[in-house]
């Protein structure tokens, strides 16, 4: 009896996310299926195992282009449902979400800088394959460009006590960083415009299995950086004084949060492109799907339904039955704007 | 015996000589100075001063939030700011003012971050943190909420259950802000019986920030009063009130604080006095009821320009008023009654 009512336990933890991993499994097989040629699901699972497919061209395209296009999307799509629980706990504002300092400005600012004022014609082969070397130059303009706005933000934060502040300040740096992106782009020929504006809508399909070696660990490290906080987390859902006054040492604990979550969001950017409303959307799904507050069991929760999400909106870019494939930041917001909405109207419910 | 509860009272929260306020890059704005305060086990203080007089500065303060201006905070003896966080959170525990939000959390979930300096990295309740949790909502007579989504909560019920979560912290020390600022009289006075008995059991001392001055005088072991001056007097509710310092720092241009009844009373217009007779309960509520007309109440007085008479029979009542021995009029409700005075007596003058 006494422990039915204990809400973080190990059985319910397994019976929790029992179905939903085997959700995502089965989202995950279903992206591989999906692309430019429709590959049956049972050559999906012959190749997996080490057997091959009934045409020859498919294995290659599964192992070379579909398989990291898979992990990509679920790796992103944790990470901005982690990054955004990480910022709604912190700010304590259901509608803050990974890129909410301006992360993501920070790194369209890098790549508009290569693409737009350098110049040096990386743009025109980024979505052509062969193009490697340039996408690790836009991953490094990205990184550095969302490193340096995470800096700016952290150097702010050192020194300002209340988080709505940092909120606040952190939203208009995000403005003013995009003005200047816009003043680029004002000034560029069209065609680099173009580039850029290919990069903002985002990519699951760009990563190649090399940027993957990058993109896992890091991305892995922070998640696992971001689990023994869950507890700092707990506390602070009723606030810094609350927490403060039961041991959490709100400043640290603070700067430790921006960073996880800014270089989670910065890394996706960096490589994805821009994903939108996935960061903000999933933490809401996650806490509506669990019923719980609990970071034990919403930070796992994030992850396996921000990869769903993801692995969906992946599929649904690449439209199932024909060879067109849409704006994964387009995507993403036709699924993610309808939850947000949805979530303030139960809000408002639920006030009354 | 007496010497024995004094001896068992423990000091648990001192300062000395503590200055309060903010300090900016060129201003220093001082709120109280001079503070030599003391938190004993078995107390309940309530703080009390106008707003904005430095209840939650202090507090801050006292809670190692804030620095202070100079002096010196002592918890258990040494002073605060050499303890750690985690040491002073298991010493002291806060209860706020605001309405605390918590979306997903059951009332036990937020009862058990109570525990939070007790556990381990990560935050597993044992068995006796279990134990301790559910004491607690005992306490506070929340345990039939304890399953419930803690933002389905009335505003009264979230407060008992943060002071649950207080409680089951495990502190000496309990500081609350205006714990009961939003709530109803009921409510409030649920609070205060609930933080009485957790003072009164010996073994906490808690200092309660409170703005209503009836409540403070009523409740209250003993009072820290901000004076208008920026210092902090304490004494029991009845000493301060003999002594006049309630009057001086809660009576404006407007408004005198009247020390017999502990109340604000109702502002005067007139001068007409009006004699009442009678017995029991119904006297006070009906002298109440003329003195908020503007009459003055006396027993019998020949100046009296009219008297009433007040009588109970069988559960009901009954009013009569007369002038000069002669009944003009009789009322079985106050208010038919007072509308007669004043017809008589304002309204035609």
């Amino acid at each position: 009896m006494r422990q039915g009512r204990e809400s973080f336990q190990f059985k319910k933890y397994l019976l929790i996310f029992a179905p939903l991993f085997t959700a995502f499994l089965i989202v995950f097989l279903f992206d591989l299926t999906h692309g430019s040629v429709q590959i049956p699901l049972k050559d999906i699972i012959a190749v997996l195992t080490g057997g091959s497919a009934s045409k020859a061209s498919w294995g290659s395209i599964i192992l070379a282009l579909r398989l990291p296009r898979a992990f990509t999307a679920s790796l992103a799509g944790a990470s901005l449902a982690v990054s955004g629980l990480l910022m709604q706990t912190l700010f304590r504002n259901p509608l803050a979400g990974p890129f909410v300092l301006g992360i993501n400005s920070g790194a369209s600012l890098g790549v508009a800088l290569v693409i737009l004022a350098a110049g040096t014609g990386i743009g025109g082969s980024l979505f052509s394959g062969g193009g490697i070397f340039a996408e690790i130059g836009l991953v490094a303009a990205a990184s550095i460009g969302s490193a340096l706005v995470l800096g700016i933000v952290l150097l702010a934060a050192r020194r300002i006590s209340s988080n709505t502040v940092i909120l606040i300040m952190g939203i208009m740096f995000g403005y003013a960083v995009s003005a200047v992106v816009s003043v680029l782009i004002h000034f560029s020929f069209a065609e680099r415009v173009q580039s850029f504006i290919a990069w903002s809508f985002g990519s699951f399909a760009v990563v190649s299995a090399k940027d993957l070696g990058v993109m896992f660990p890091v991305i892995l490290l922070c998640l696992f950086l971001a689990l023994p906080l869950c507890k700092q987390l707990n506390a602070l859902v009723l606030g810094e004084t609350y927490a403060s006054s039961m041991g959490v040492s709100v400043l640290k604990v603070r700067m430790f949060l921006i960073s996880v979550a800014a270089v989670l969001a910065g890394t996706v950017t960096a490589f994805c492109g821009p994903v939108a409303f996935i960061g903000i959307a999933v933490p809401h799904l996650a806490r509506n799907i669990l019923r719980s507050g609990d970071h034990r069991i919403l930070i796992p929760g994030c992850i396996l339904t921000g990869g769903i999400i993801a692995l969906a909106a992946d599929i649904a870019s690449n439209l199932p039955g024909s060879d067109m494939v849409l704006p994964l930041n387009s995507v993403t917001s036709l699924i993610g704007a309808p939850i947000v909405i949805w979530v303030i109207m139960r809000y408002q419910h639920v006030g009354r | 015996m007496l010497e024995d509860r004094s001896s068992a009272m423990k000091v648990l929260l001192e300062t000395r000589d503590l200055d309060i306020g903010y300090r900016n890059r060129k201003k220093i704005s001082r709120v109280a100075s001079g503070l030599r305060l003391q938190v004993k086990t078995g107390e309940l203080i309530c703080l009390a001063g106008q707003n904005g007089a430095g209840k939650s500065t202090l507090l801050r303060t006292l809670a190692g939030v804030q620095k202070p201006l100079s002096g010196k905070v002592l918890l258990d003896g040494s002073e605060i700011i050499s303890h750690s966080q985690t040491s002073i959170a298991k010493k002291i525990g806060l209860v706020l003012t605001e309405k605390a939000e918590a979306e997903g959390f059951s009332v036990r979930d937020i009862v058990a971050l109570g525990r939070f300096p007790h556990t381990d990295w990560k935050g597993i309740l044992t068995p006796a943190d279990q134990y301790k949790v559910d004491n607690a909502l005992n306490i506070v007579g929340a345990d039939p909420l304890s399953g419930r989504l803690f933002t389905h909560l009335s505003d009264g019920e979230k407060q008992k259950v943060m002071i649950a979560r207080a409680i089951a912290q495990e502190t000496d020390i309990i500081l609350l802000d205006e714990p009961t600022a939003f709530l109803d009289l009921l409510r409030k006075i649920e609070i205060i019986n609930i933080l009485r008995d957790l003072a009164s059991s010996g073994t906490k001392g808690i200092l309660m920030a409170i703005h209503d001055i009836s409540l403070a005088l009523q409740y209250a072991d003993r009072i820290w009063l901000f004076e208008p001056e920026g210092g902090i007097i304490e004494g029991s509710p009845e000493d301060l009130v003999l002594s006049g310092a309630i009057e001086r720092a809660f009576s404006s241009e407007k408004l005198t604080f009247d020390p017999v009844s502990g109340q604000y009373p109702v502002y005067t217009r007139n001068n007409i006095k009006i004699a009442l007779k009678g017995t029991g309960r119904v006297v006070y509520w009906t002298a109440k009821g003329l003195a908020r007309q503007g009459f003055k109440v006396c027993s019998d007085d020949p100046s009296a320009r009219a008297t009433v008479i007040v009588t109970e029979k069988d559960g009901s009542f009954l009013w009569e008023v007369s002038v000069e021995d002669e009944i003009l009029s009789s009322h079985t409700t106050v208010l038919s009654m007072t509308d007669q005075l004043k017809e008589m007596f304002i309204h035609r003058s």
